[in-house]
Formats: C-alpha cells, sequence, structure tokens
C-alpha cells in the first residue's frame, strides 16, 4: 500500500510538472504581457518600458521564469502581482480560503445529498419522485452555472432581498460587530453562491449513483435479503448503497476539474473573492506571475484530488486490495 | 430511438432552423432603433422578445446568437473529435514504447484544466472569429475523446475479426484504419453529442467573463453578461438567452443518452 502511494504520487507530481510546463510554454507563446495591456498605443520611453518589465520579470524566456519559479517555490517567493503590485503568495493566500470554503461545503452537500437521492430513487424506479429525480439530472446537466447563479439573484436578490447579490461580507459591517452579526453575515453571503454551485454541480453524482444503484439494486441478493424480509432501509443501506459506492469514488477525481470550472464562472457571477475569479482577472490583465502561481495552484490541487480518489478506491473497493 | 431521443432532434433541428432562418425573418441583429423611446421595451408584435438598453431586437439578437453559438459548438465538436480519434488510435494500436508515450500524452492533457487553458489562450490573442474560437475551443477538448478511442481500440484489437484480418496478412495499417477505426466511431459520435452541450456552455461562460464573443456581435453568452445589469429593470433581457441555452444543452444531452443507448446497449 504505502509502495503504491509512493508510485503514485510520484507518478502525479510528474504529470503536475509537465502540465505546467505546458501551460507556461504557452503562455510565453502567446503576445502580451502587463505592459502592453497598459500601454496600449501610448508613447512610452523604451529605456523606462525595459527597466520595468525587468524589475517584473516579464521579459524572461520560457525557462528562466519557470527556473526562477522553481527556485521561488523552494524559499516561499513567487514574484510580485503586476497588477496587485502585492506579492503573489499573498494574493493567493487571501483567496485560496473563499473557494475552498465554496468548493468544500459544495463536495460536501453533492456527494451526500446525491447519493441519497441517487439511492432512493434507484430502490423506487417506476415511482413519479424517482422519475423527476430523472429529469433533474438532465436539465442539472444542462443547466450552466452563471444562469443558475443569475436566475437565482433575479430571484432572491433583485425580487425578494432575501440574500445580497455579491461579495463575501458585508463592506459597511461596522469593524466592532460581534462575532455572531459577522458569522449571519457571511452566511447571508454565502448562501447564493452556495445553492448556485451545488444545483450546477449535483446532476453529476447523482447521474452516476443511480445508474450504479440501478444496477446494485437489480442483483439477486437484494431479491433475497427482501424475500428474507430485511427492512427497506437497511436494503437501501447494505446492499444496495454499498456496492455501488466504488464507481461514485473514481467520479470524486474527475469531478474536482469540474468544481474549478464553476468556481471560474460562478465567482465571477457573484464577485466571490475566490481563486477562480482571480484566475479571470489576471489571465485578463496578463499577469504573467500570478497567472503562473494560480495555474500551479488548482493543477496541484486537482492532481491531489486524483491521487485521492485513487487511494479511497482502494479502500472501498476490496477487490483492489492485495490479498 | 427512444422518444426522449427523438425530442433532443426535434429541439436541436428547431434551433438550427431557427440560426438558419430567424435572422432572415427578423430584423437586422444590429439595427439600433429609437434610443430615446425604444430601449428595454417589453415583448410586444413589434418586438416579440422586447429590445434591449440599445433599442436592439432581442429576438434578432438570439437568432444571430444562435447562429454563433452552434456554429461554435460545431465546429468544437468536430475539431475535438479529429484529434481525439487520431491520437487515441494512435495510443491505443501503436505497438510499445511509442504507444505508451502516446497514452502519457493524453494523461497530460486530461491533467491541464481546460478552462484554466481557454483563459489563457483567449485573454493572450485577444478578440477571435468564432471559427477560430470553436477551433480552440476543440483543440482542449480533445483528451476525453482520446482517452476513450484509445479504451475502444484495445478492446477491439483482440476482437475476432481483427485477429482474422491479421491472420490473412493485412498490414498493421489497414487492421487499424479498415478494422479497428469503424468500429470506434459509434463511442466517438456518442461522446461529441454530448461534447456538444459542453462546448456551447464553455463558449457562453467564455462569453459571459468576456474572452469569447465580444460585444457587439451577439452570443447567447454575451447576452446573458449584458443583461446582469438589467436584472430588476427587464428581466426578459436574462429569460431569452437563458432558455435558449438551457434547450440547446438539454437537448445535445438527451441525444447523446439516447445514442448512447441504442448504439453501445452493452455499455452503460
Amino acid at each position: 500500500m504505502i509502495r503504491w502511494l509512493a508510485s503514485r504520487t510520484t507518478e502525479a507530481a510528474l504529470t503536475a510538472a509537465v502540465a505546467f510546463v505546458v501551460l507556461v510554454i504557452l503562455l510565453h507563446l502567446l503576445p502580451g504581457d502587463p505592459l502592453t495591456a497598459v500601454l496600449r498605443d501610448h508613447p512610452a520611453d523604451p529605456a523606462v518600458v525595459a527597466a520595468l518589465r525587468h524589475r517584473w520579470g516579464t521579459d524572461r524566456t520560457v525557462w528562466q521564469s519557470l527556473i526562477a519559479f522553481g527556485a521561488g517555490l523552494a524559499h516561499g517567493d513567487l514574484g510580485v502581482s503586476v497588477s496587485e503590485q502585492r506579492d503573489v503568495l499573498v494574493v493567493i493566500s487571501e483567496r485560496l480560503p473563499a473557494t475552498l470554503l465554496l468548493g468544500g461545503l459544495t463536495l460536501l452537500i453533492d456527494f451526500t445529498a446525491g447519493l441519497a437521492i441517487g439511492v432512493w430513487s434507484a430502490l423506487h424506479p417506476d415511482s413519479i419522485r424517482a422519475r423527476l429525480a430523472g429529469a433533474i439530472t438532465v436539465v442539472g446537466y444542462a443547466l450552466p452555472a452563471f444562469v443558475v447563479g443569475l436566475v437565482l439573484v433575479w430571484i432572491f436578490a433583485v425580487k425578494l432581498g432575501w440574500f445580497p447579490p455579491s461579495g463575501a461580507s458585508d463592506p459597511l459591517l461596522s469593524p466592532g460587530a460581534g462575532v455572531g452579526t459577522i458569522v449571519a453575515d457571511r452566511l447571508r453571503h454565502l448562501a447564493l453562491p452556495l445553492a448556485t454551485l451545488v444545483i450546477a454541480t449535483l446532476a453529476v453524482p447523482l447521474r452516476q449513483q443511480r445508474t450504479s444503484a440501478l444496477a446494485a439494486a437489480a442483483q439477486p441478493w437484494v431479491l433475497a435479503a427482501r424475500a428474507r424480509g430485511v427492512r427497506p432501509g437497511v436494503v437501501a443501506w447494505r446492499h444496495c448503497w454499498r456496492p455501488a459506492l466504488t464507481p461514485i469514488v473514481t467520479l470524486l477525481g474527475l469531478w474536482l476539474p469540474m468544481l474549478v470550472a464553476g468556481s471560474v464562472f460562478v465567482e465571477s457571477v457573484f464577485a466571490w473573492p475566490g481563486v477562480g475569479l482571480l484566475l479571470a482577472q489576471a489571465t485578463a490583465e496578463r499577469d504573467i506571475p500570478l497567472v503562473m502561481a494560480t495555474g500551479f495552484v488548482l493543477i496541484v490541487v486537482i492532481q491531489t484530488g486524483s491521487v485521492l480518489a485513487d487511494l479511497l478506491y482502494r479502500v472501498v473497493d476490496p477487490a483492489q486490495r492485495p490479498a | 430511438m427512444t422518444r426522449s431521443g427523438i425530442l433532443g432532434i426535434a429541439l436541436l433541428a428547431a434551433l438550427a432552423l431557427f440560426a438558419v432562418a430567424g435572422p432572415l425573418v427578423g430584423p437586422d441583429p444590429a439595427f439600433q432603433g429609437d434610443l430615446v423611446r425604444g430601449t428595454l421595451l417589453h415583448p410586444s408584435a413589434a418586438h416579440w422578445l422586447g429590445t434591449d438598453q440599445l433599442a436592439r431586437d432581442i429576438f434578432a439578437r438570439l437568432a444571430g446568437g444562435a447562429r454563433v453559438s452552434l456554429t461554435i459548438g460545431l465546429v468544437a465538436v468536430l475539431v475535438a473529435a479529429a484529434i481525439g480519434s487520431m491520437i487515441g488510435l494512435a495510443a491505443g494500436s501503436l505497438p510499445g514504447l511509442a504507444g505508451r508515450m502516446v497514452a502519457r500524452c493524453i494523461d497530460l492533457g486530461l491533467a491541464l484544466p481546460r478552462v484554466v487553458v481557454l483563459l489563457v489562450i483567449l485573454a493572450g490573442v485577444g478578440e477571435v472569429p468564432p471559427l477560430v474560437l470553436g477551433t480552440v475551443l476543440g483543440a482542449t477538448g480533445w483528451p476525453a475523446v482520446a482517452r476513450l478511442v484509445r479504451g475502444e481500440t484495445m478492446r477491439l484489437r483482440h476482437a475476432l475479426f481483427v485477429g482474422a484480418a491479421e491472420a490473412l496478412g493485412a498490414p498493421p495499417g489497414r487492421v487499424v484504419w479498415r478494422e479497428i477505426f469503424p468500429g470506434t466511431l459509434p463511442a466517438v459520435l456518442v461522446a461529441s453529442t454530448l461534447g456538444l452541450a459542453d462546448a456551447i456552455l464553455l463558449e457562453a461562460g467564455l462569453s459571459f467573463i468576456g474572452v469569447g464573443v465580444r460585444p457587439p456581435a451577439p452570443s447567447w453568452g454575451n447576452m446573458i453578461f449584458e443583461a446582469r445589469d438589467y436584472l430588476a429593470s427587464a428581466p426578459w433581457l436574462l429569460i431569452a438567452p437563458c432558455v435558449a441555452l438551457v434547450v440547446a444543452t438539454s437537448a445535445a444531452t438527451l441525444l447523446g443518452d439516447a445514442l448512447r443507448r441504442s448504439l453501445q446497449p452493452d455499455i452503460r
């Protein structure tokens, strides 16, 4: 197990490294740096431009900036964001908690609710409610996150005024407010982005779980358990849910990239101060140091998720364990 | 074909008709009406879906957007299927190290988050025509197709008819091209139909954050973006492109599911 984990981790690290190199090459192949974005057609002293390029490190070749990034990674200095004029690491560490909070809660809700509804609808395949769950998966599959987000903003923020339309906290909240007020404010801001991301992503685990639970429910041992008079709840939990768990774990690894994509769009709708919005802003500003660091974080997160999913897969699937 | 598959085909055909005929029936999407009295009009007989903040007819823009969005989606899917099939076939049929190297390239492609790559490319190159945008979308969507085709190729390599062709002395290239490749097509067709929904969504999302189709050209995504400033006063600006987008992607998903069921009954 340890040996397997070590080789799998090495493989993931290599994949992440090569993927990152490809991304950086792409970034350097394309025209434009922060200065061209700012200067456009305005005349500027070439000496000043060259000095600024050198200071911000945008005059580096692909290999120079990769080496600088690697060296910076070793001692925790990834350079200065050009658009923010602050340390890249500081900018990212400010944004990461918001994304992890939103993504983590979405993951939790998706997989618990998705599993429960999936198994439940598979046990009653002909009921109207199960058909409804099927219809929801088709529409949920087709609903893009930003459409869900805007419709929710329109209903719950503009029409009803229950939740704020954007941001992660109220900037007018007095600094001396009690903990309860602050928490309530944060929760109110979290509600719409979280609902959006859940609605936009729930269909995938739900659908997967439905198919695998349907297959499990058709197995002879389920019929045997029912014939023995095992209570329906126990049949669902012990005989259908457990064997249907394996495919869903595989899904976990594929699902993280989807969450990354979703968070870029959802964070843009709600001005949620996370990494997805940061990436969109950084690419628009051609902020090369910031794009490199953000891309690196996302690639590492996705590879870590894929290793964890494989690990979990070996835990839940007895056939994968060494004898 | 199931009923839901037929519904999918019908909806896609209706959208295609809308994209082709809509701009011929309705007014010019770029036509700007009376800026004093013509902006943000409710849906009416003169403007079936109302007008936007620049007094442009929303029905016309929706049809123009259908042309753009469907074209981009189709191009993206075709490009992804072509590249993905070639690479997947190579990974599955090349012997030894070469095959493993190509398979590694597919893993690498899958490890690169598509949205990150697209943001980097599109922010770098700036405004591009729809056909180029579709090609870029397709060029980032091939790894999923390639993985699928590789799996199918490895499965078919052990099929009896492939062994028979080899026994009759067919050269390896002919075996791959004439015996294995046609067998992978059903899987590619299913993946491409489902991929059409993804590509349309991705184009809309990218246009929504301002790096896809850029104004004044209409796209469902940038219409939704422009609508967000008028949520309180003119919600019909939001509803029309959202409905079009969801209909298009639902139709592609329904059709893809139905094709999967009828073409690959043995694979869930």
